[in-house]
């Protein structure tokens, strides 16, 4: 994904300490240390919060297209099929030496009941290395959790980030699977309209990408309205011109009036449902009647500081 | 002496039917005039009715103090109380006379009042001297305390509630518990009565929730030192800081005499880990993670109390400590990501700028207040087997090697569905067995 995107949807997550920090059981507690620092050094820790944060939202998982199936045959010898009561795999473990260190560039092979040698298929390929070189938190198969019930349940519990942070942990970016529970995850999100749950998680930019693709961003947009997040807004809908019209794509400035024009424009460009209308018509009118200039001004300023947190 | 002719005609029918005068040839007159002369003694005083109970009982009981001293106490009869259940002024009938008997009857108390039955004053004495405790050694039986009551020991009073002190005019100390945590028999010899034995107490009063306070009682019996020092507890209450009401601000030591108390401050759900005598401090106090450790003289529970009540009372709080250093008071634990939260800041606002020398290492709660003393800590040794390496333990070590990491397999395996869930396995268990039978 582009740098520009990245930032833009880096921007729009922006960073929620209080829910990080809130209480969270741990299995071996330990008792909390208390530091006793003036200003600075406070300003120094917080500013070291900031940006582990931030390092945190930036590791989105990518949007990637669903994987095609393996199907390379290296050699035929049906001579040795009389012998193979099984599959044999191989995988060469001595990866860290090498310069192939991504996973997909792992060399996988299988010699089939059959006698043929063929690269391993992508379900092989990740037990294979999953064995190998283990990462902490995934199962050898995928477990109980994420069967369609536990999911539903999880979901009416409204645990979005734990259930998309344990989908990142388990599959890989491009599988099927994964692509196909994450649509269901943010179609839910969608429906119910909770997307402020996920704000501040680094599955929140995940979340408006796929939105803007999709064009249902309105829901969204009207989230924002109400939230009085009217920079937030702007930087949306310039992302949605750049996903669909690349050419008219603008950075734009932060200036009452053409924050003020592209808002109006937005809200007048929707003529479909009249309730949706209506409550976006409501939204802005809040957002008036506070003072365009006001909002504008203070979440530039909470902008500045987290900037300012992020720069030290 | 008065003649009573009483058993007049009892006599008569003892001598007719056991025919003892006709056998001897006795005629039948003067066996009527034998039947007129048999009189009972019967006196209304003697030398027993003008002396006192006490006195009468004296003469078959007491001993000397010199006997005593030989041990010869212990094989006289020993007293019993012939008033059980009697009192001066109350009759079987239970008859209730305003002003001998009950209260001069005022508007609050006019209550009517029940009459009992002879009868039942009669079974309820019978009852009472039928059970009343035997004073023989050998048939005093051990008493049984309900397990969830008992103390320290079996049946002893050390480490028992006494419940809460008692009311002092309108304080009713609502909510206050008392433990009594040592009972001493303690002698002073005296020049007439020579060893005088009395119970020394030592009760410690808390309602759980931060006042809490101790105190030391003598009296000649056990119960009655506890209730003497419980009430003096109560009137001698101390305030304990707890962070988030759980444990202390910092680890603290404390000394009195030759008993050391070193107390840590623990994470939620540690637990209170200490002798149990500050255990029961604790749980009066409120205090419910903490680690202490006791050196010296632990056997002097009062040295022990006084010691952990200074470490306690002397804490200096979170808010205390930022006004005193004009600097933030800042929280870093793992339940919050390790993510700085402000706990305290200086009242006044006026907030340093930086660091200034060492200030940085100073300021370390946990042995700023300590100035570094830390307890003995045991080094933990390895067991005999493991250090000589011998054979049986390596053989041990082998087999497990075999089956290394089977546990978390089967673990993750269960969560696959690849192996059925313990809850499954023994229904599959139980039905098997059904279909056998």
């Amino acid at each position: 994904m582009e740098k520009e995107v990245q930032s833009i949807l880096n921007t729009i997550t922006g960073i929620n300490l209080k829910r990080t920090a809130e209480l969270q059981p741990a299995l071996e507690p330990n008792k909390p240390v208390f530091k006793v620092v003036p200003d600075k050094e406070l300003r120094r820790l917080q500013a070291e919060a900031f940006k582990k944060e931030r390092i945190k939202i930036e590791q989105r998982p990518p949007f990637m297209n669903p994987r095609k199936e393996i199907d390379v045959e290296l050699a035929r010898n049906p001579e040795i099929a009389p012998v193979m009561t099984h599959n044999l795999l191989f995988i060469d473990t001595s990866a860290y030496t090498r310069s192939e260190k991504l996973n997909k560039d792992k060399l996988i092979v299988v010699r089939d009941t059959e006698g043929t040698l063929r690269e391993a298929r992508h379900g092989e390929r990740e037990r294979a290395i999953q064995i190998a070189f283990p990462a902490e938190g995934r199962t050898m198969f995928p477990s109980n959790f994420f069967k369609p019930e536990s999911i539903e349940n999880a979901l009416k519990n409204c645990r979005y980030s734990y259930i998309l942070d344990r989908l990142c942990l388990q599959y890989e970016p491009d599988d099927p699977e994964f692509i196909r529970m994450t649509r269901q995850i943010y179609n839910h999100i969608l429906e119910n309209e909770e997307f402020d749950s996920l704000r501040g998680t680094r599955h929140f930019g995940s979340l408006a990408f796929y939105l803007a693709l999709c064009r249902r961003e309105e829901p969204l947009m009207l989230d924002m309205l109400q939230r009085y997040l009217v920079l937030d807004a702007c930087d949306y809908l310039s992302l949605l011109d750049k996903l669909h019209m690349p050419r008219q794509y603008k950075r734009p400035d932060y200036k009452l009036d053409n924050v003020k024009k592209i808002l109006e424009k937005y809200v007048s460009k929707r003529s479909r449902k009249t309730t949706e209308v209506n409550k976006l018509k409501e939204a802005m009118n809040n957002v008036r009647s506070r003072g365009l200039a006001k909002v504008i001004e203070d979440n530039q300023s909470e902008r500045a500081l987290l900037e300012n947190y992020l720069n030290e | 002496m008065t003649l009573a002719r009483i058993g007049f005609d009892s006599t008569k029918n003892a001598i007719n039917w056991t025919n003892l005068l006709q056998l001897t040839g006795c005629s039948k007159y003067c066996q009527g005039q034998l039947c007129l002369f048999s009189y009972l003694q019967s006196r209304n005083y003697s030398f027993v009715t003008t002396v006192s109970d006490d006195d009468l009982w004296g003469s078959v009981t007491s001993v000397s103090a010199a006997g005593a001293k030989r041990g010869r106490a212990k094989s006289t009869k020993k007293r019993i109380n012939l008033h059980i259940g009697q009192k001066p002024g109350y009759g079987k009938e239970g008859l209730q006379f305003p002003g001998l008997n009950t209260r001069i009857l005022s508007r609050e108390n006019a209550k009517s009042t029940g009459i009992r039955r002879a009868e039942e004053f009669d079974v309820l004495l019978e009852d009472l001297r039928q059970n009343r405790r035997s004073t023989k050694r050998s048939q005093r039986k051990q008493k049984y305390v309900n397990p969830l009551l008992r103390g320290y020991t079996s049946a002893f009073l050390h480490g028992t509630s006494l419940g809460p002190p008692a009311p002092v005019r309108e304080e009713k100390f609502d909510g206050f518990d008392s433990r009594l945590l040592q009972l001493k028999k303690v002698t002073n010899i005296t020049a007439d009565q020579g060893k005088k034995f009395a119970y020394r107490a030592l009760v410690a009063v808390g309602n759980g929730n931060g006042l809490a306070g101790f105190a030391v009682a003598k009296a000649n019996f056990q119960k009655a030192a506890g209730y003497k020092a419980r009430d003096k507890a109560g009137q001698q209450l101390m305030f304990i800081e707890r962070y988030n009401e759980h444990t202390i601000y910092h680890d603290t030591y404390a000394q009195v005499h030759c008993t050391k108390v070193f107390a840590k401050r623990k994470f939620e759900g540690y637990g209170v880990v200490a002798h149990r005598v500050i255990k029961d401090l604790c749980l009066l106090s409120g205090i419910k993670d903490i680690y202490v450790k006791t050196e010296g003289n632990t056997k002097n529970a009062i040295t022990m109390t006084t010691a952990f009540f200074n470490a306690v009372t002397h804490q200096e709080t979170h808010q205390e400590l930022a006004n005193r250093t004009n600097m933030h008071v800042v929280e870093l634990s793992d339940e919050r990501n390790q993510i700085p939260v402000v706990i305290a800041s200086p009242e006044d606002g006026k907030v340093q700028e930086k660091y200034y020398g060492s200030e940085r290492d100073v300021y370390d709660l946990d042995t700023l207040y300590t100035k570094g003393k830390l307890h003995w800590i045991k080094p933990k040794i390895r067991p005999v087997w493991e250090r000589l390496g011998l054979t049986s333990y390596r053989r041990k070590l082998d087999t497990a090697e075999r089956r290394r990491g089977q546990d978390e397999a089967q673990r993750e395996r269960r969560l696959c569905g690849l192996e059925p869930s313990r809850e499954e396995r023994i229904h599959r268990d139980q039905a098997g067995k059904k279909k056998k039978e």
